[in-house]
């Protein structure tokens, strides 16, 4: 078995993937649990909602997420470019650089230490530290496009480029503060800029984090899986220049009702409609890439996979500027319709493109000839997306019913309903969240499995034709 | 006044690029490009040439 170093680093981040995305998710199923059993905190403030909360969100999103990204990023790169990484040592410090950020992290949000920005809670060091391993991952993604033996980039490198630009910015910009201490630092802004400023970022880790990195993964590994080229490349093109050049500007629709300008709200707003046009652009062409070959969505649970991860992509990106309206938004805000929509993103898009990207990438970096259990795949795919409708239709219930509640007044102007009332009626789907979240889980579990047995499984075709029977 | 032309500027730069998406002469070009994932069956990177299919990877 031929190894090299291209493959050996991508492998890495494969599996650092799917181990933090079971570290992350099982957080995210206790604090679930929490919400629905309060008694599970055993009254340790470490184990409180607010303290794992954050560990959650940063360990799904940057640990999941980013090792996913930068593994993929690099595998896209050298392959669409035929030329070696840039810089390989440069690229296994970019690798443990990033693990050591995670693990600060685990080290640190439980225990309180946070700068109370959402999605950017690291404490000032760690900033620092990851503002390094992210300029370095830029130097050995962008070197590797510099070395290219074609004579275009191609577009799945345009949109992880987009990714690695926007977030060093973001990532800088929102963390500019004064330190006080080893862990304690104060804001640079003020006021209202300070919200905006956290929500010009917040919004943009969506979209250029959680959006434009996965439409790189989408571009690369559906044609890949599918055998087709990519549906409308002069789509692709203007897909690219129009996600970027609109979503900068929709942040403002986390602040409606807020003391942010009514004018900034109302831009913001206007943005976030505009968005659906790019979002359903990209996500139609890589539904077309099928085209001509819709057999395989029956027959390929991989296909499954990232095909219908492009159904959540459109419905959540139909939700958000519907919610971004500042008429729905007066319902759905603060309530657990957000937490439902943010999941539709998250799992039902982000997890799952990820995972069926993931199953293309296991045997071809192993030199396997293929996953070692097509039939396993099938039941995480079905597990899976039966957690996601359990999860967000549980949320959405919940979510419109606490706004239905929250705005109901009686005749003299007083609440009809005391907030307790509200969180007593969302029990029963806080449990089916909890659940939905349970089986999601359990999905991931079962891909670690496959992933062992596949790694571990003897040269080429291990047991294939006799599975390949089973599956169809 | 500034801010109005730049928004001009910016407009016109985008339709340019939908233009020049959409004009005959990228055509080739584009069909030659939405085809680079499916050249998997070159060994990983720049090093290693030869390799053909007998892996049956793909």
């Amino acid at each position: 078995m031929k190894t090299n170093f291209n493959d050996e680093i991508v492998k890495k981040f494969a599996i650092a993937t799917v181990l933090w995305g079971i570290v992350g998710m099982l957080v995210g199923v206790f604090i679930a649990a929490e919400m629905a059993w309060p008694l599970l905190n055993m009254d340790v403030p470490w184990l409180t909602f607010s303290r794992l909360r954050p560990l959650h969100t940063n360990a799904v999103i940057f640990a999941f997420g980013g090792n996913a990204l930068i593994g993929t990023s690099l595998y896209v790169a050298y392959r669409t470019c035929k030329a070696d990484l840039y810089m390989p040592k440069l690229a296994s410090f970019v690798f443990w650089g990033y693990q050591l950020v995670i693990l600060l992290a685990v080290l640190t949000l439980p225990f309180g230490y946070t700068q109370s920005r959402e999605y950017a809670e690291l404490i000032w060091p760690i900033d620092i530290l990851l503002t390094v391993v992210w300029v370095s991952y830029a130097v050995v993604f962008f070197g590797t496009l510099t070395k290219r033996k074609e004579k275009h980039i191609f577009v799945a490198n345009w949109f992880y480029a987009a990714f690695i630009i926007t977030i060093a910015l973001l990532h800088i910009v929102n963390n500019l503060q004064i330190p006080v201490n080893w862990h304690l630092s104060y804001s640079i802004y003020p006021g209202a800029v300070d919200a905006i400023v956290q929500w010009w970022y917040g919004h943009n880790a969506v979209g250029f984090f959680l959006t434009a990195g996965f439409l790189g993964m989408m571009y690369y590994f559906i044609p890949l899986q599918a055998g087709r080229p990519v549906y409308s490349y002069r789509l692709s093109i203007v897909h690219f220049w129009a996600l970027i050049s609109s979503y900068m500007w929709a942040g403002p629709h986390h602040l409606h009702y807020t003391s942010l300008p009514d004018w900034t709200q109302s831009l913001g707003m206007v943005f976030s409609l505009i968005l659906l046009a790019p979002s359903w652009g990209g996500m139609i062409n890589g539904i077309m890439t099928l085209s001509g070959a819709w057999h395989k969505l029956r027959d390929d649970p991989i296909i499954k996979f990232l095909i219908v991860s492009l159904s959540f992509y459109g419905m959540s990106t139909f939700e958000g500027p519907m919610m971004a309206i500042k008429t729905v938004n007066a319902l759905s805000h603060y309530t657990d319709w957000t937490i439902g929509h943010v999941h539709s993103g998250a799992l039902g898009w982000v997890a799952l493109i990820t995972i069926g990207s993931l199953y293309v990438l296991i045997p071809r970096l192993w030199n396997k000839k293929a996953m070692y259990s097509t039939k396993l795949i099938n039941t995480h795919f079905w597990i899976a997306t039966l957690g996601i409708v359990l999860y967000i239709a549980s949320m959405w219930i919940a979510g419109v019913m606490q706004g239905l509640m929250w705005r109901d007044i009686n005749a003299d102007g007083t609440v009809v309903y005391s907030f307790a009332e509200t969180v007593k009626a969302t029990y029963p789907y806080y449990i089916a969240r909890f659940l939905g979240g349970t089986l999601f889980l359990a999905g991931m579990c079962i891909m670690l499995y496959n992933f062992i047995m596949t790694v571990k499984s003897r040269g080429d075709a291990v047991a294939l034709d006799k599975l390949e029977g089973a599956v169809a | 006044m500034i801010s109005g032309l730049f928004i001009i500027v910016m407009m016109i730069a985008f339709f340019g690029i939908i233009f020049w998406a959409y004009s005959d002469k990228q055509k080739a070009n584009f069909e030659y490009m939405s085809n680079l994932p499916l050249d998997d069956n070159t060994e990983t990177g720049a090093t290693n040439k030869t390799k053909g299919d007998e892996n049956g990877n793909d």
